[in-house]
């Protein structure tokens, strides 16, 4: 009886967004990008294109899908809090959603197939204003108006990993773009006899695209550099299609809703490109180094730029300690560390001035008895600028996942 | 089979994720919105703007104009004359007799020797101290009060002689008259053999010199103070009885031009029934926008405004015009104005919105909140009103994307 609700609570949590984590900024193009979903992503540095890792699944670049050995699932939920200031006042939000979730099978191991599959986020927009508007006219009550920004798009995809000659993995997934992204502008009056309005400028996006990605052999070995006992480059590049985006500009009244406008046209996100280089120290240390680039000047919806858009920029550097296992290892060395720096130019400038994001982030998993494990991930970060009267963030994001690993498709011997 | 070391996993699980989720749940929590980031969002902009039929010069036509209303579903019935109007009154008596009295009713064994009338006051229009008699006269035609019209009152057949006397012409509540012993004996004949005679009630009508109208409580379904008939019956030499005449139906006439009251006003008249029409052209109102509110307001001409005894003359009813020659309205849209001092406002929000929203504006009607009780005149500025300020004033508030 206390597992079952335990259970519930579990899955309700999972269903249920709180509240709104507020960043004026995410008004602009599809948001702020999510890279990842999972802790163990988020532990280093969201990118990890060069990772191999066989107790989770990384969807960064599908080649590291090839040293697959369980059926693996995956799923997270995210908190996030931001502390937003223009220099004279603050406020504090926050909003916890579930993430994402990923299915992963090793085919072959001889060939390096994994297939993978999952549900993930790639963009968000949220954010909450208000203004308030003393009217002197004795006609228009005073009123404020809230802003009010919600969904984002989101990916579902399907992809395998393979070997490729000379040690080398490769892999590739097909992508299908979808989501919802509501900018909300609601009128309420202090006079109550004067009826509220919202206007909802609503658009709906579909479209396909794909990831493919490339990690090398052990350069290590292949190069017989002692000094590291892994080392390997990687790269992915996310292309998408442009998206096909219905509009709806509607007005909302008192249960009269008023389609003003709408309309199809099409966004287009820019591909990412992301390079990275990862070596290892013994049989416990690794080290990763990621760079990506998506030039979001390109930008476009409807076929227009937006000015408030730049190229991104990413990079991090992150170091993951995994203790090497051996017969009798106790619980507490078997927990995996991760910890590391980021720096991003991000998408967004405002009169000329970017808005650009350092962040450290670490985290840990701790095993779950063979093959699973429940990943913790935290991050902090602090973008933006109060020149221009812009806004400072100040971010946590906390992640909390589960990774399930279980021998399926076993061969049995005779 | 579940393997005791995968409870032991599940076990794991919730015992440390379980934490977390519930952390979660308590640390999601915001401060309310504020204004931070509100210049980033300009795009989303929005204006709250208004629009004034006055300052704005909004077109407007309005006329006032009686209207032909069936009054039998009153709640009072009216009589007399004063100002511009005169007023008569129908009605007709049922009877409930036990079978005794009914059975002696055919033997015609009973003698009617006194019949009277009782009417419980509840309104009047014009100088208390005013003047007041009437006559009562025996219909000889069918009527109903659920059609009978003051356009019908031209073709009523009815007698010329006054059957009253006794009548009570002063009272602060109760008005009563005796009625001519025949007519009530016919009544009583027809309610033992519809054969042999009729019961089409009797017509009040105000006498001449009459310079007030007076408001009776009329049929109700509770009975209570409605107009009551009482006739007493003897049966030579065994005994004397009164038997009770109910109310079945009663309606007023009202009949008369319509009030002077100048040609800048309109004017509004209950039991008339007096209404006016009035249409703003609001092609003026932009596209894409959200109507907020819309008030309508009325400047009151206070001397040529004459109210009676009924406090609930100082309220309009506002209706939207679905069809404005057959002056058919929207049950969806009504709206009450209320006076105070000499304006009477209210919001008609909604009958905007719907303009706004693909609703036909062809104007709205304005009559009296109780257009079924009392006479009273209500005199208000009207779009000839040569002062602009003074026409009816629709306020509008809207709100649009910047």
């Amino acid at each position: 009886m206390k597992n079952v609700i335990v259970i519930l609570i579990f899955v309700a949590s999972f269903s249920i967004t709180f509240a709104q984590s507020s960043s004026p900024y995410t008004r602009y193009g599809i948001g702020d990008i999510d890279y990842s979903y999972s802790p163990k992503m988020i532990g280093i540095g969201d990118l990890g294109v060069t990772n191999l890792d066989q107790d989770h699944l990384l969807v960064s670049n599908p080649a590291s899908w090839s040293i697959l050995s369980r059926t693996r699932v995956e799923l997270s939920i995210g908190y996030r809090g931001a502390s937003i200031s223009d220099g004279n006042k603050t406020a504090f939000t926050s909003e916890t959603d579930f993430k994402g979730f990923t299915i992963g099978f090793p085919v072959s191991r001889e060939y390096g197939v994994g297939v993978v599959a999952g549900l993930v986020p790639f963009s968000r927009v949220s954010y909450e204003a208000q203004t308030n508007y003393d009217s002197p006219d004795e006609v228009i009550p005073s009123y404020h108006v809230l802003y009010e920004g919600t969904g984002g798009i989101s990916k579902i995809f399907i992809g395998s990993s393979f070997n490729l000659p000379l040690g080398f993995s490769a892999g590739v997934t097909l992508d299908y773009y979808f989501g919802n992204i509501s900018y909300l502008s609601s009128i309420t009056f202090e006079n109550t006899s004067n009826i509220t309005t919202t206007l909802e400028n609503n658009r709906r996006s579909t479209g396909f695209g794909s990831t493919a990605g490339i990690i090398s052999s052990n350069l290590a070995r292949d190069f017989r550099l002692d000094l590291f006992n892994d080392l390997r480059i990687g790269a992915s590049v996310n292309f998408i299609s442009e998206l096909s985006t219905d509009t709806v500009y509607s007005a909302k009244s008192l249960f009269l809703v008023d389609t003003q406008s709408v309309g199809s046209v099409y966004t287009k996100i820019p591909l990412r490109i992301t390079g990275g280089l990862s070596f290892a120290f013994g049989d416990s240390y690794n080290f990763n180094f990621d760079y990506s680039y998506q030039p979001m000047s390109s930008y476009t919806f409807n076929g227009t730029e937006d000015n408030n858009l730049r190229d991104i920029n990413k990079v991090s550097a992150a170091f993951e300690y995994k203790a090497k296992r051996y017969p009798g290892i106790s619980l507490w060395e078997q927990i995996i560390w991760r910890f590391g720096l980021g720096y991003e130019q991000t998408q967004y400038t405002f009169y000329g001035k970017g808005i650009d994001q350092i962040s450290t982030f670490g985290g840990f998993s701790y095993p779950l008895g063979i093959d699973n494990s429940i990943d913790i991930a935290i991050q902090y970060s602090m973008r933006g600028t109060n020149d221009y009267s812009l806004l400072k963030e100040h971010g946590v994001k906390l992640y909390v996942g589960l990774s399930f690993g279980e021998l399926w498709f076993l061969t049995s011997e005779r | 089979m579940i393997f005791p070391e995968k409870i032991l996993v599940i076990k794991k699980i919730f015992r440390y994720l379980i934490p977390f989720v519930a952390l979660f749940l308590i640390i999601g929590c915001n401060d309310d919105p504020t204004d931070l980031g509100v210049d980033l969002l300009e795009q989303d902009g929005v204006e709250v703007l208004k629009l004034n039929s006055y300052t704005d010069s909004l077109q407007q036509y309005s006329y006032d104009f009686n209207d032909a209303v069936v009054l039998g579903g009153a709640t009072h019935i009216l009589l007399g004359k004063a100002e511009n109007i005169t007023s008569h009154i129908l009605m007709k008596f049922v009877f409930s007799i036990p079978d005794s009295i009914k059975s002696e009713l055919e033997k015609r064994n009973l003698t009617v020797i006194e019949s009277y009338i009782e009417l419980t006051k509840s309104y009047r229009f014009g100088d208390s101290s005013a003047y007041f008699d009437y006559g009562v006269y025996e219909v000889k035609e069918s009527w109903s009060s659920s059609s009978f019209t003051s356009d019908s009152f031209a073709t009523l057949n009815y007698g010329n002689i006054d059957l009253s006397f006794q009548r009570e012409i002063d009272n602060d509540s109760v008005y009563s008259f005796r009625l001519d012993t025949t007519l009530v004996s016919s009544w009583l004949q027809n309610y033992a053999d519809t054969n042999i005679a009729s019961n089409n009630g009797v017509l009040l009508s105000s006498a001449i010199g009459t310079q007030k109208v007076l408001g009776f409580t009329a049929f109700n379904v509770d009975g209570e103070n409605d107009p009551r008939l009482r006739i007493v019956v003897q049966k030579p030499g065994e005994y004397i009885d009164t038997l009770i005449g109910y109310i079945s139906s009663d309606l007023s006439i009202v009949l008369g031009e319509r009030a002077n009251v100048g040609s800048e006003n309109l004017v509004i008249q209950s039991s008339l029934v007096t209404e006016v029409k009035l249409l703003f052209d609001l092609s003026k109102i932009p596209d894409n926008v959200v109507i907020n509110s819309a008030i309508l307001t009325f400047t009151v001409d206070t001397i040529k405004t004459k109210i009676g005894s009924n406090a609930n003359v100082n309220k309009l009813y506002v209706q939207l015009l679905t069809d404005s020659v057959k002056n058919e309205v929207s049950k969806d849209y009504n709206y009450i104005l209320t006076r105070s001092g000499s304006s009477i406002s209210g919001s008609i929000t909604n009958i905007v919105r719907a303009w706004n929203n693909d609703v036909e504006n062809q104007g709205f009607l304005v009559k009296s909140a109780t257009e079924l009780y009392g006479v009273d005149i209500f005199a208000f500025r009207g779009s000839n009103a040569p002062d602009l300020s003074e026409r009816p004033k629709l306020e509008i508030v809207y709100s649009r994307k910047k």
